[in-house]
């Protein structure tokens, strides 16, 4: 039997979780459904909780309130090493004594899998990472992206039921970061487990996962598709927090018959969309914002502002225009000999309205 | 360039005095044990001699047969507190740090009189034990004594780095294993053991060393089948051309290094600490309640068992007849008005020598650390070993190799031979204690960026008064903690000082009480300067404690790390 033949993938489930270190509450009313099979993110800053939620999942750390179902039977009460869900440590937690094939082999060695067998998974383990070669290695002779590898290696190799990855790309420079992320979802692709990635950078839980939670404060914010969240933040946290972003916040009036909101003293702003509350705030992403266009539909919010500052960001170049006590920061895609505006320039930004969302008050 | 002439010039006095107060006389001490006595001629005839002498066939096993069991009994009771203080939240954990200190404060052959008073076959325990159980268990018999007394003091030496390489093994390592299916025994042995072992032998070859090299604690129970008192007894009794007092001083040469060398390399090429992110420190657990009672049980009896040399001594030093009783007949303060009014000198000399010896060792300790830290003289790394190797030599046989090579040596003025002149106390001194002071002061300024060093030089100050306006206040914890480490153990000091005492009234604290313990009359007045031996001792550690807390708290504060 190989690593790569699909076992059914889990579904797992978590519902009402709370966790507090002491008095101190970590995570409240955690409830998720992951689909069998998918890649999953935890994406929030740190001391969100989402850690403390994988290794939950895992059974360290205090004891949580509520249940944790892998395919509809509660884990809760399995110790550690009853769980069978396959963790990567953000400092990959190798052992400095044991070669990098005792490292992987450790697991199958506890399941008592005969040596035969032991020795060729280690083996395929170890190919699908493509660190054949430095199975006798010890792992202070190994560079970062090989440490993370032989982790992947020596968790994969158990056929665990859950794959939980906690932080694994945060000590790896730049490159290799990205060429990790390409192979982690490769293999996870090969797979066919279901996984959950916890990070707190946005482009690599946007790249990597089919879908992702973002938790903040011990609370989830949103659920959904990397795209779904950029595109329609639940809240200004989610909104903020997931790539730059401008956002009004003001009062809801009427004037005319039609809702319009009117933040600080001069500036108000003619909403066409569903408006519940009487406060909120609008949101849109700079590269929304066309600076001077020449032509502009109907269905266009346009305002009128003063250049404050110009950052040249190379494929970009990032306005900040002064309306009234906000700044509203537009990105102009760059190309030689384009008009460039100067500071205290006067201009006028044009923001088509469904690129605007309207975030009522909580 | 004077820049470089002035280092060269520091680096080569140091050299010179390593040289000659180390390097030679260990070198006459090999070189003399591989000498025939009669022709001069190199031979091995030396050591044939040696194995082909049942005494020295029996002291070498006896020797090596103390080291192992101090070892073995060390570990004993060492691991059991390790064990409590990292894997448990146990309030007993403060006890058990004291554990690992108090018996430090103490060389062992101060206690060691104390020691049969209350556990020999007339002491106070076993007369207990014959009232009640009708037993008699020989603890201070023979060599016995000597591991006794060895393991109850060396320890901490276990305690201190098992509990580090406990405490330094990353959460993640355990809960990885856990992770993938290990647990309970087999995790333990499997992960736990193995971290720990580097922790546990650099332990292990310290007491092997002390135990194997002690020559105070088996002279004062009167064993004399081991290699130490024998090279002092063939060297006091037969005199200094006696080859035997050389090939033991191999012996136990060889035998240092090969224990330092094992701990250096279980303490150095395996750092099995964690990359830092990972909170460290095994996973730890509330004990049940009868985890605790039993923990707290062995925890007291062994608080007991640590401490019962320093209760012995204040029994005996406070007491006026102790003789087949379980306490002494009544209490008096006469021994210490008689050490005060008669023997003054033995504290006062102890002080003195102690004093300089520690002044010169920070001295040459900022010296030595400065060179090998801060300049590029060629050869420098060679100053550090040789000054750490003192480490190695054993204070006899240090001893011996200034008896031989400066008996000749007339000092101008005084008339009399360097060897047997008060100063060579104090050098003797100055090369044991050197070793730690050294570490104290490159630890120090292994913590000085050197970026504080250039920022002064950027703005005008010279080398000469960036080291006295820059270096040495930021190291000055690190120094005076040195000092006052090199000061405490000096004032304890008897292996070498036991060599070279010529004259009474020379003669420090140590040798005082190794005199007084000799005869059952002044065990009292022995006892006495025992402790305040001790006192000093503590109180210097104490210091030492203190200082290298206050500068870690100053560096915090200054590199804002």
């Amino acid at each position: 039997m190989s690593l790569a033949i699909k076992v059914k993938p889990v579904r797992l489930k978590i519902e009402d979780v709370h966790i507090s270190f002491g008095k101190t509450k970590v995570l409240q009313g955690i409830d998720l459904d992951i689909e069998p099979g998918e890649f999953f993110a935890f994406l929030g800053p740190s001391g969100s909780g989402k850690s403390t939620l994988l290794r939950a999942i895992a059974g360290f750390g205090p004891e949580p309130q509520g249940r944790i179902l892998i395919d509809g039977i509660d884990i809760l009460s399995l110790p550690p090493w009853k769980r069978d869900v396959g963790m990567v440590f953000q400092n990959y937690a190798l052992w400095p004594h044991l070669t990098v094939q005792k490292n992987v082999a450790f697991g199958l060695e506890e399941r008592s899998v005969p040596k035969k067998e032991s020795k060729d998974r280690v083996l395929e383990a170890l190919d699908m990472v493509g660190l054949t070669h430095l199975a006798g290695r010890h792992p202070s002779q190994l560079s970062g992206g090989q440490q993370q590898r032989v982790a992947l290696a020596r968790t994969i190799v158990i056929r665990p039921r859950l794959l939980l990855l906690d932080e694994p790309l945060s000590n790896l420079d730049a490159n290799l970061r990205v060429q990790m992320r390409t192979d982690i979802l490769k293999l996870q692709r090969k797979l066919g487990l279901t996984t959950i990635f916890v990070t707190h950078d946005q482009e690599e839980a946007n790249t990597i996962s089919d879908r992702m939670a973002v938790l903040d404060k011990g609370i989830i914010q949103q659920i959904g598709s990397p795209m779904e969240l950029y595109d329609n933040p639940a809240n200004p946290f989610v909104a903020h927090f997931l790539g730059t972003t401008n956002m009004i916040e003001g009062e809801v009036i009427t004037k005319e018959n039609k809702p319009v909101l009117r933040a600080g003293q001069d500036v108000e702003l003619p909403l066409h969309m569903k408006v519940t509350g009487s406060r909120g705030a609008i949101v849109f992403r700079p590269q929304s914002v066309k600076v001077n266009p020449e032509e502009q539909d109907s269905a266009s919010m346009c305002i009128r502002g003063t250049v404050k500052s110009r950052e040249f960001l190379g494929a970009t170049v990032r306005y900040g225009v002064q309306i009234g006590d906000v700044t509203v920061l537009a990105d102009e895609a760059h190309q030689r000999g384009k008009r460039i505006y100067d500071e205290l320039e006067q201009v006028r930004l044009v923001i088509p309205q469904k690129q605007i969302i309207f975030i009522p008050e909580a | 360039m004077p820049r470089i002439r002035t280092s060269y010039l520091v680096a080569s006095s140091l050299a010179f005095f390593l040289l000659v107060f180390l390097v030679i006389p260990v070198g006459k001490v090999i070189y003399v044990a591989f000498q025939d006595s009669s022709t001069g001629a190199l031979t091995l005839i030396n050591f044939v001699d040696f194995f082909k002498t049942s005494l020295f066939r029996e002291s070498f096993i006896n020797s090596l047969y103390v080291a192992g069991m101090s070892v073995l009994f060390a570990s004993i009771i060492a691991m059991p507190l390790a064990y409590f203080t990292t894997r448990f939240n146990f309030g007993g954990s403060i006890i058990i740090q004291t554990l690992g200190i108090v018996p430090l404060i103490m060389p062992p052959f101060v206690g060691a009189v104390a020691m049969q008073l209350l556990f020999g076959s007339n002491g106070s325990v076993n007369l207990l034990l014959d009232k009640w159980f009708g037993l008699n268990i020989p603890f201070m018999e023979g060599l016995n004594g000597v591991i006794l007394v060895e393991s109850i003091h060396y320890f901490p030496f276990i305690l201190i780095n098992l509990s580090a390489a406990l405490n330094n093994i990353d959460r993640s390592m355990e809960e990885a294993a856990q992770n993938l299916g290990s647990t309970g025994m087999r995790l333990f042995r499997r992960i736990v053991l193995p971290l720990a072992m580097p922790g546990y032998l650099a332990g292990a070859s310290l007491v092997f060393l002390k135990a194997f090299d002690d020559l105070g604690t088996p002279l004062l129970l009167n064993v004399n089948n081991m290699l130490a008192t024998q090279a002092y007894l063939r060297i006091s009794s037969i005199g200094i051309s006696d080859p035997m007092g050389y090939v033991i001083s191999v012996i136990l040469v060889i035998f240092s290094l090969f224990s330092l060398w094992v701990s250096m390399l279980a303490s150095r090429g395996k750092d099995y600490s964690g990359g830092g992110k990972g909170s460290s420190g095994l996973l730890k657990r509330d004990m049940r309640g009868w985890e605790k009672a039993g923990a707290y049980c062995l925890i007291i009896f062994l608080l007991v068992l640590v401490l019962s040399p320093h209760i012995s001594l204040l029994l005996l030093s406070f007491g006026t007849i102790w003789s087949y009783s379980v306490l002494p007949d009544a209490f008096t303060t006469a021994h210490y008005v008689e050490v005060f009014s008669t023997t003054r000198e033995y504290i006062t000399n102890t002080l003195l020598y102690a004093g300089i010896a520690a002044s010169f060792d920070v001295a040459i300790g900022v010296a030595i650390s400065y060179v090998v830290l801060r300049t590029g003289v060629i050869g420098r790394r060679w100053l550090d070993y040789v000054a750490t190797g003192a480490l190695a030599v054993p204070g006899v046989v240090l001893g011996i190799g200034y008896l031989r090579t400066f008996n000749d040596f007339n000092v101008p003025f005084i008339g009399k031979p360097l060897a047997s002149w008060w100063v060579i106390i104090v050098i003797a001194l100055t090369i044991r204690r050197l070793p730690y002071a050294l570490r104290a002061c490159t630890a120090a300024l292994h913590q000085v960026s050197i970026t504080l060093e250039e920022a002064a030089e950027n703005l005008g100050a010279g080398k000469t008064a960036t080291v006295r306006k820059i270096i040495v206040p930021l190291m000055a914890g690190g120094i005076v903690a040195g000092f006052v480490t090199s000061f405490a153990t000096a004032t304890v000091e008897l292996s070498a000082t036991l060599m070279l005492v010529t004259a009474e009234s020379d003669a420090p604290l140590a040798y005082g009480i190794y005199v007084f313990m000799q005869s059952a009359a002044g065990r009292g007045p022995g006892a006495a300067l025992g402790l305040i031996a001790v006192v000093v001792v503590a109180l210097g550690s104490y210091l030492a404690h203190h200082f290298i807390e206050r500068n870690k708290r100053l560096q915090v504060n200054s590199t804002g790390q």
